[in-house]
């Protein structure tokens, strides 16, 4: 599945992006990393055809089914946490076993708004795994979850998104080592690729992180 | 805690049942303030008529159509409102001449248009159309955007989108026009009747103790009229609870 911005231009008010160019690797985990505010939020918008480009192309298969996790939750609050599943799903068994990975099935039958921040993060983590898209895309993924429980719900994420191409914006360097296949380091104003770095080939890839970001922002 | 509620509930009103004697006893006439005590007298006889029930049957099931159709005509109104560009445009100033116009005027011109008895539920969906019409169509415009971004991602299409997403968002909006529109509803589909004297009816009933000056028979129906509004706005307030708002009672199904 080709996922990509071809020339994007966008503006707000003022201009984000600027002849934007970005390519993601089928079948592999891109990591965006930057300050925020720069613009990463406008590319996923863009890859979803939430918000249109003001010039350029965005690059996906319409036909593609993306699973999505918001910058919110986004979750029905006046349904179950088991019904906001089986409204992107059919089958009720895996559901139950998404929610069960992701340490949340108890709450199956509660209703989202008297669950925590990090357990409604969760919900929209399962809703995205339940609606089994093609294209991954997560926004700050893992906000707000216990960091006791984090690596477990990082593993079953790993898990879920192996071959498929996946978008994963984070602030949290270690979450982008974590899950990453690539890292697209940005910045500037309008939005530039600072670096692109594949995290197999570093050493010791949480420390090349850093002294980029040191050096540029 | 629940106990004392309902003895400050009692207890007030008690307190204005003592405030009318009080009014009656300094008036002295009953044909100017019937006493608590006659219109209960007469309360009690005519709930033993047969016509009695027969009245408020019948005017519950005029006015009831009436607010149903608004209801149901001020939601699809809403939706065309809200989908089709400039439809706005076209139903509003109709619809603010029937909110300006006094609903006597509309009385005396649907007697002309249509049959007397029918004249009451036509008032009651005709007070109550603006209001489902206007508050539905601002719940719709105020739909959370972003959890429709989210349906569209996820395929939801528009039936699902609907039902999980407009209907609980517009519900607020709908449920409070809906209890004001059921007021509205009894007032205007009563005085309907008053006018049109539908055979069997509250308002006909009321018609007739007010020219044969029977005070304490007036005040009677008029409670009748009270207790048939607040028992059918209770009734509708039971029924929205069950079917649409679930989750807002203990956080778990």
């Amino acid at each position: 599945m080709k996922l990509g911005l071809s020339s994007v231009t966008k503006i707000f008010d003022k201009k984000i992006l600027n002849n934007f160019t970005i390519d993601f690797k089928e079948g592999r985990t891109t990591v965006l990393l930057g300050p925020s505010g720069c613009g990463k939020t406008t590319i996923t918008n863009l890859l979803l055809g939430i918000i249109k480009a003001d010039a350029g192309e965005i690059i996906a298969d319409s036909t593609a089914k993306m699973s999505v996790v918001f910058q919110e939750d986004r979750l029905l609050e006046n349904i179950t946490v088991l019904q906001n599943l089986l409204a992107v799903s059919k089958d009720e068994e895996i559901c139950k076993d998404i929610l069960n990975a992701l340490g949340i099935g108890e709450v199956a039958n509660k209703y989202p708004n008297y669950l925590s921040g990090g357990m409604k993060r969760r919900v929209a983590l399962a809703r995205a795994i339940a609606f089994n898209g093609d294209i991954f895309i997560l926004d700050e993924p893992f906000k707000g979850i216990d960091i006791s429980l984090k690596q477990k719900v990082i593993e079953e994420i790993k898990r879920v998104i192996i071959g498929k191409t996946c978008v994963i914006i984070t602030h949290d360097i270690a979450e982008a080592v974590a899950v990453g296949d690539e890292v697209v380091i940005l910045g500037g104003n309008p939005l530039i690729i600072q670096n692109t770095m594949t995290l197999e080939e570093a050493e010791n890839p949480e420390k090349l992180i850093i002294e980029y970001l040191e050096c540029d922002f | 805690m629940k106990d004392k509620n309902y003895i400050i509930k009692v207890l007030a009103v008690v307190f204005w049942i003592g405030v009318w004697q009080i009014a009656s006893m300094l008036v002295g006439k009953e044909v100017l303030v019937a006493s608590p005590i006659a219109v209960i007298k007469v309360f009690s006889d005519i709930v033993m008529e047969k016509t009695f029930w027969a009245s408020i049957l019948s005017s519950l099931l005029r006015i009831a159509f009436g607010f149903g159709g608004a209801v149901l005509v001020g939601t699809l109104l809403a939706v065309i409102t809200c989908a089709v560009p400039g439809a706005f445009q076209l139903f509003y100033p109709i619809i603010s001449v029937i909110k300006a116009t006094p609903v006597a005027s509309f009385i005396i011109l649907a007697l002309l248009w249509i049959k007397s008895t029918n004249v009451p539920m036509f008032i009651a969906f005709l007070m109550v159309l603006p209001i489902i019409w206007s508050n539905v169509s601002t719940g719709i415009k105020a739909t959370d955007t972003k959890l429709l971004e989210m349906a569209k991602v996820y395929n939801f299409g528009y039936i699902k989108t609907i039902r999980l997403i407009y209907i609980p968002q517009c519900m607020d909006y709908f449920y409070t026009a809906s209890i004001m529109g059921i007021g509205f509803a009894w007032k205007a589909g009563i005085a309907a009747e008053v006018i049109c004297t539908p055979k069997f009816s509250v308002g006909a009933n009321l018609y007739n103790a007010k020219i044969y000056l029977e005070t304490p028979q007036l005040f009677a129906w008029t409670i009748v009229v009270i207790l048939m509004s607040i028992v059918f706005e209770k009734m509708f307030e039971k029924a929205m609870k069950t079917v649409f708002y679930k989750h807002g009672t203990g956080g778990e199904k």
